[in-house]
């Protein structure tokens, strides 16, 4: 859009005269707001009688809608008719305001400049852009309204509603039936604004008891919805489990419950916390404990918590250890306390065995962080990576871990590999595949595919030699060309090549390897003894054809032209 | 490359404006509170503020020391505190605790809140309840549209997504509306509207309220915007979930756009600092790249450079008066690109952070006043001949340009983005060859297109095993699970099992979100659901059906992309090649793969210029009550709005005092403002550029926020990382 001068001039000194004019409180303005709703609604008196009139005409004679008129209206002091009338002559007085010389100064534009006072501040603009200001201001007063009534005091929830939407300050106190409430709370809700549900679920919240606003807002879940996340976001736990509670929303229920651990630093604290979770048995036997852990305080404890559960005869099928909704998230929770109660453990075992000094492995390789909140599997690369040799029997060996934890074989290799290829523990790595048939042969065997493998002791950097290997046990012939090329396993390239008799593909490794080396030696080796060999007959009469000097360079730009 | 508009496109309006006001209207709050003061800001709104002021325009209205809100308190020795936040809970705390503790100190002072973009009922109620209401005064700072480009306005509320489709809640609606309406006020009204979703009816019904209750002057003024349409994040998780491969997508996803601007660390710039570049359409080198497929960009930026190459080589030739004429433009540029470079400067002081203005970003080099081309002409060489741009190859090119022609200027900034940019490809290429990106996108490939379904499953385990970024794999799971219309439950068990335990056991929270949110969900146990469902939908009528639609969805929400795809023909049929240099359909931003679901809705209807004929499609989304499209309804001159298409078209009424021509010259209108509720992703506003150039089309995008699929699933994430 395109502003002239004048027009960007015009806006701001209107903007600045509707400061000037309106430089008052926003107590007043809104008083003021409510004589021109008064107006308004004797409009539609006027508009019954007469759908197709000419030009509407307020009172003092102005056409209604010029802006004149509009500030009139809402300077205008209460609703009452007979008032209206008096405030008609006081009105005249801000018409001269109106036409007060605008100030010529534009120094400091935004001094005069004012904040969203008022609803549609940005009116102003769209008054200057608009070239006949005088049609305005109409589509209020098309609105079909209700009777007319008197607006000073008693606000209907619709106009309640409408003032909260615009961020007013609005007493809500006169709203003391329940029928009342509920009218304002669903007004509020038809008009889609969570900003107005949630004003007036904090005045019911805290206006009504909670059994009445629960039972109320089962039936609203747009309400509802609200309520909980503004319970969220207050941190008022002990009233969102009671709602929970009371829609039977156990899982819910379970997962806010379970949500608060993350508040809790201290491990200890917070595995005791997480028992909270799980154990019911316990839970009881040592209530008194555990209640002192319990974040809200004494008047909501946990007593009334498992009580609760005991009602739902959630916990008839739980006086173990399983909770109270899915099996499944229940053994997750489990899980988790059993994880952190092992953590606790090792972690204060190996902070000793650091602080010691004794112990080559922790002297070598310092741990770098706890391992206490750690995943399950950063706690298994911890273990395979300083525990890795210890009895099952131990607490924080990785086959003990892998056992309480049921780890899949998959992702138990995988850690493992990656902690004792990090350590360069090559032997480890070597028996960790290597599994014995009942005959006593030993065979290579990953879960992972071996592909995987060499990708992974390539990251940490393992010899050539110990690469190769790998690369070789790879079953996917062009998988496993092209890692031992991207590995520079020049063997297993040479006798894979070799094997496919590709002597065209051999011949362009031959580029790659160093000059004079073993290497290439073999590959010519391999070229020449290979040269009556009927697969490569075709591809050697090519290659006869050029002589070698210029294939060898050919194959070399080519190279380095697609691979870099 | 950078293809024209047609020649009939229209032109978009000057939304600078909008930036002017939210300025001004800061200074008049800021005024409020005269004399010195502290203020603090709060994070999240630092780089919006950095777009539309800058640290001498607050020490002009005497603010003495910026602080951000944190979690620390600060010990600020200033009488009047000032506090610009966005209304949050624990914004209110931390503000009462401070209060409280000067209370307890015995010291008074005055203190201001500012909420951004209006204040909540809830912090009003917090800063009562903590006895510090009237020692605070509030104001509200309406700054709800920041023009990210010309094309782009974003309302920077990246936790509308969660607040709304997690939470549930509605807090957002008004401030869309509010947007809406200052918009229509600027830009004249919008005379068709459609949209799909349920928020996006109720935004578009309280805007409706809004427009009549202002009395605006709207209706007087031509519109300059012809359409408007609204549409819900949730109607298309799928495109949001997918690796972006448009250069701007691509970028956002590596390094993170963030308000327009990105910040190239050590490993772009190759150097030891880094480098922040806005990144917009005044930046004529990415404007052309930036809605690229990433596999053509490299190659342009070469061929770009080795133009500019042999264009300076035939400027040597000049004569004096031909370099006259080339000093002068090139000044032109220069001035242009200098005020940016100061804007940038003041910038990054007022972030209070150590990043350097890109004229020191490369300490220790002299800046040739030369043409920047040159130097990336040589960086490139470098680069092309197996050598990465490093900072000591420029040194010597810098040194030996000066050298030979030190009187000439050049254009410094642009000179970094496009080293930047072609830092970012070589960064880019080594991380997304480094996480066998390839694999990634033929998985991505294959959920869409809904075939090796096992195998896509095993290849997400073992991306979740490896403990690959745990944002990655949740958002292969949701894509997955979207694209299936849930999880086999055996699946569901057995990935959770492993991601909790591969990254945390907490995570149990964050699939409890995501289900509720309807991105991972198990499939109900035998389809019975479908079945009944469309029996139903036959028996009675469309409204009814809706309903019952919506009964089952939320009981189960069914995504049914497969259905919806089919519909819509998403998965082009490509013979052969897909040429991503001279796309074909929207379909380019996912390399010819898949046609975003979202702008493929957005086509559809205004094509149609209703939801006639889109009745299934609607249904399958489970919108059959949410899909709209009214017109307003310029003849009776109050500006109302008839909803003419309501229930899927099923209902259509002329607005009577709407002429023909009135129609039809309201439906010429060739801008077209999209919003986004929930967020767009780059490869949506990327999409629906193409297919405006190739419609004649102008888009607008508005957008809660501009989202990608890492940032959805980090705010589904209970977890902070």
């Amino acid at each position: 859009m395109n502003w002239t001068k004048g027009d960007e001039e015009e806006y701001w000194n209107s903007s600045m005269f509707k400061a000037f004019t309106f430089d008052d409180e926003d107590d007043e303005l809104s008083q003021l707001k409510e004589s021109k709703r008064a107006v308004n609604s004797l409009r539609d008196f006027v508009d019954d009688d007469d759908d197709d009139e000419l030009e509407r005409v307020s009172w003092s004679g102005e056409p209604v809608g010029s802006i004149s008129w509009s500030i009139k209206e809402t300077a205008g002091h209460s609703g009452s008719t007979h008032e209206g009338r008096e405030q008609l002559k006081n009105r005249n007085s801000f018409s001269s305001y109106a036409q007060l010389p605008k100030p010529t100064s534009t120094y400091s534009l935004s001094s005069f400049f004012r904040g969203r006072t008022r609803p549609g501040s940005f009116q102003s603009l769209s008054d200057v852009l608009s070239d006949t200001p005088a049609k305005s201001y109409a589509p209020e007063l098309g609105r079909p309204k209700g009777e007319y009534r008197d607006y000073s005091n008693d606000w209907s929830p619709s106009d309640t509603v409408r003032r909260l939407r615009k961020g007013k300050v609005c007493s809500l106190e006169r709203f003391r039936s329940l029928q009342d409430k509920l009218q304002l709370l669903e007004e509020a809700v038809s008009m889609h604004d969570g900003n107005v549900i949630t004003a007036v679920l904090i005045f019911l919240k805290r206006t009504l008891s909670k059994e009445i606003l629960f039972r109320e807002l089962e039936e609203r879940q747009v309400a509802l919805r609200h309520l909980i996340y503004f319970l969220k976001e207050i941190g008022d736990q002990k009233l969102l489990i009671d709602l929970f509670r009371f829609l039977d929303r156990t899982e819910e229920l379970v997962l806010s419950h379970y949500r608060e651990h993350l508040n809790i630093q201290d491990p200890e604290k917070r595995k005791e916390f997480l028992k909270t979770c799980i154990r019911y048995r316990e839970l009881r036997s040592d209530l008194r404990s555990t209640m002192s852990l319990y974040p809200y305080g004494d008047d909501f404890g946990l007593v009334e918590f498992v009580f609760f559960l005991c009602k739902k005869e959630i916990l008839t099928s739980w006086p173990s250890t399983s909770l109270p909704f899915s099996a499944e998230d229940s053994a997750h929770i489990q899980d988790h306390y059993t994880l952190l109660e092992r953590q606790i453990i090792i972690e204060a075992n190996d902070r000793h065995l650091e602080a010691a000094g004794q112990t080559e492995i922790f002297r070598k390789h310092p741990r770098k962080a706890s391992i206490l909140n750690m995943p399950l599997v950063t706690t298994l690369f911890y273990s395979c990576f300083y525990h890795y040799g210890e009895a099952e029997g131990t607490f924080s060996s990785p086959i003990n871990l892998k056992k309480t934890f049921k780890i899949p074989d998959k992702q138990y290799v995988l850690t493992a590999l990656a902690a004792r290829a990090k350590l360069r523990a090559w032997h480890d790595v070597d028996a960790l595949f290597t599994t014995k048939n009942w005959l006593g042969y030993t065979k290579k065997r990953a879960p992972i595919g071996f592909h995987r493998v060499v990708e992974i002791l390539h990251k940490n950097s393992a010899p050539v030699q110990i690469l190769q290997e790998y690369v070789s046990l790879v079953e996917d012939v062009d998988t496993k060309l092209n890692l031992a090329t991207k590995f520079k396993c020049h063997d297993v390239v040479i006798d894979t090549c070799r094997d496919l008799k590709d002597r065209q593909q051999l011949l362009g490794y031959r580029s790659k390897v160093d000059k004079g080396s073993a290497e290439e030696e073999k590959i010519d080796a391999i070229l020449s003894s290979s040269t009556h060999n009927l697969y490569g007959a075709q591809i050697q009469q090519c290659w006869r054809a050029l002589p070698l000097g210029k294939f060898h360079y050919f194959t070399r730009s080519v190279q380095k032209f697609y691979l870099g | 490359m950078a293809f024209p508009h047609r020649p009939d496109a229209p032109e978009l309006p000057d939304f600078s404006m909008l930036k002017r006001l939210a300025r001004d209207q800061l200074i008049y709050l800021l005024e409020q509170l005269p004399g010195k003061k502290d203020l603090f800001i709060e994070p999240d709104l630092m780089s919006p503020l950095d777009r539309i002021a800058n640290v001498s325009i607050l020490k002009q209205h005497e603010v003495d020391k910026l602080y951000k809100v944190e979690n620390k308190l600060v010990l600020s020795s200033n009488e009047q505190l000032c506090f610009l936040v966005r209304p949050r809970i624990k914004n209110m705390y931390y503000i009462a605790n401070l209060v409280k503790a000067d209370k307890l100190a015995g010291r008074t002072r005055k203190y201001k809140v500012i909420f951004s973009p209006q204040k909540f009922y809830a912090c009003e109620m917090v800063l009562e309840e903590e006895g510090i209401y009237g020692d605070v005064s509030c104001d509200e700072w309406a700054f709800s549209l920041l023009p990210l480009d010309v094309d782009l306005l974003s309302m920077e509320l990246p936790e509308f997504f969660r607040d709304y489709f997690l939470e549930g809640d509605q807090r957002w609606i008004n401030t869309v509306t509010q947007a809406l309406h200052l918009l229509s006020t600027l830009y004249g009204p919008f005379p068709n509207s459609y949209g799909i979703g349920r928020c996006a009816k109720m935004s578009y019904e309280l805007w409706r309220k809004l427009e009549e209750e202002e009395e605006s002057e709207t209706k007087s003024r031509r519109p300059e915007i012809g359409h408007i349409f609204l549409l819900d994040r949730d109607m298309d998780f799928v495109t949001a979930l997918c690796s972006q491969v448009v250069y701007e997508g691509l970028v956002d996803d590596t390094f993170r756009i963030k308000c327009g601007s990105v910040d190239f660390g050590p490993e772009v710039t190759s150097s030891e600092k880094s480098l922040k570049v806005l990144l917009n359409a005044d930046d004529k080198v990415f404007s052309e790249i930036r809605n690229e497929h990433f596999s053509n960009v490299f190659g342009f930026l070469s061929q770009k450079a080795r133009n500019l190459q042999s264009q300076y080589d035939r400027r040597r030739g000049m004569d004096i008066k031909q370099m006259k004429n080339f000093v002068s433009q090139e000044l032109k540029g220069l001035k242009q690109e200098h005020r940016l470079l100061s804007l940038r400067r003041c910038q990054l002081g007022m972030r209070g952070e150590v990043t350097v203005p890109p004229a020191d970003a490369a300490k220790g080099l002299y800046f040739p006043r030369r043409d920047p081309w040159l130097l990336v002409g040589g960086g490139l060489l470098w680069s092309q001949m197996g050598k990465s741009t490093s900072t000591f190859c420029l040194k010597i090119f810098f040194l030996w340009t000066i050298k030979r022609h030190p009187s000439r200027t050049s254009n410094v900034s642009s000179l970094f983005v496009i080293l930047a940019d072609i830092g970012a490809c070589e960064s880019i290429m080594k991380k997304k060859t480094k996480q066998d990106f390839q694999e990634l996108i033929k998985t991505e490939h294959a959920l869409l297109e809904g075939f090796n379904i096992r195998e896509s499953t095993s290849y997400i385990e073992e991306h979740i095993d490896r403990q690959v970024s745990p944002i990655e794999s949740l958002r292969l799971m949701c894509l997955l699970s979207i694209t299936e219309n849930g999880l086999i439950p055996k699946d569901y068990r057995s990935l959770k099992t492993q991601y909790l335990q591969s990254y945390g056991p907490e995570h149990l929270l964050t699939f409890s979100n995501l289900r509720r949110a309807g991105l991972l969900t198990e499939q109900a146990p035998g389809d019975t659901l479908t079945a009944m469902e469309s029996k139903v939908s036959k028996l009675v009528t469309d409204k009814a059906a809706g309903k019952i639609t919506d009964a089952f969805s939320s009981l189960a929400k069914r995504s049914n992309f497969r259905a919806i795809s089919k519909k819509l023909n998403l998965i082009p049929r490509v013979d052969g090649e897909y040429d991503l240099k001279v796309p074909r359909d929207m379909a380019y931003v996912f390399s010819g793969a898949y046609v975003p679901l979202s702008c493929r809705i957005i086509e559809q209807v205004l094509e149609r210029r209703s939801w006639q004929g889109l009745e299934e499609v609607v249904r399958l989304l489970n919108c059959s009550e949410y899909s709209f499209a009214g017109m307003w309804c310029g003849g009776c001159g109050w500006g109302c709005h008839l909803v003419l298409v309501c229930q899927c078209g099923a209902e259509a009424t002329d607005p009577t005092d709407m002429t023909k021509e009135d129609r039809a010259s309201s439906e010429s209108l060739r801008l077209i403002l999209v919003v986004f509720l929930g967020g767009c992703t780059f490869s949506e506003i990327s999409a629906l550029r193409f297919l405006g150039r190739e419609k004649g089309y102008r888009f607008i995008f508005l957008t809660t926020a501009v989202t990608n699929s890492a940032r959805l699933m980090e705010a589904m994430s209970e977890v902070k990382t």
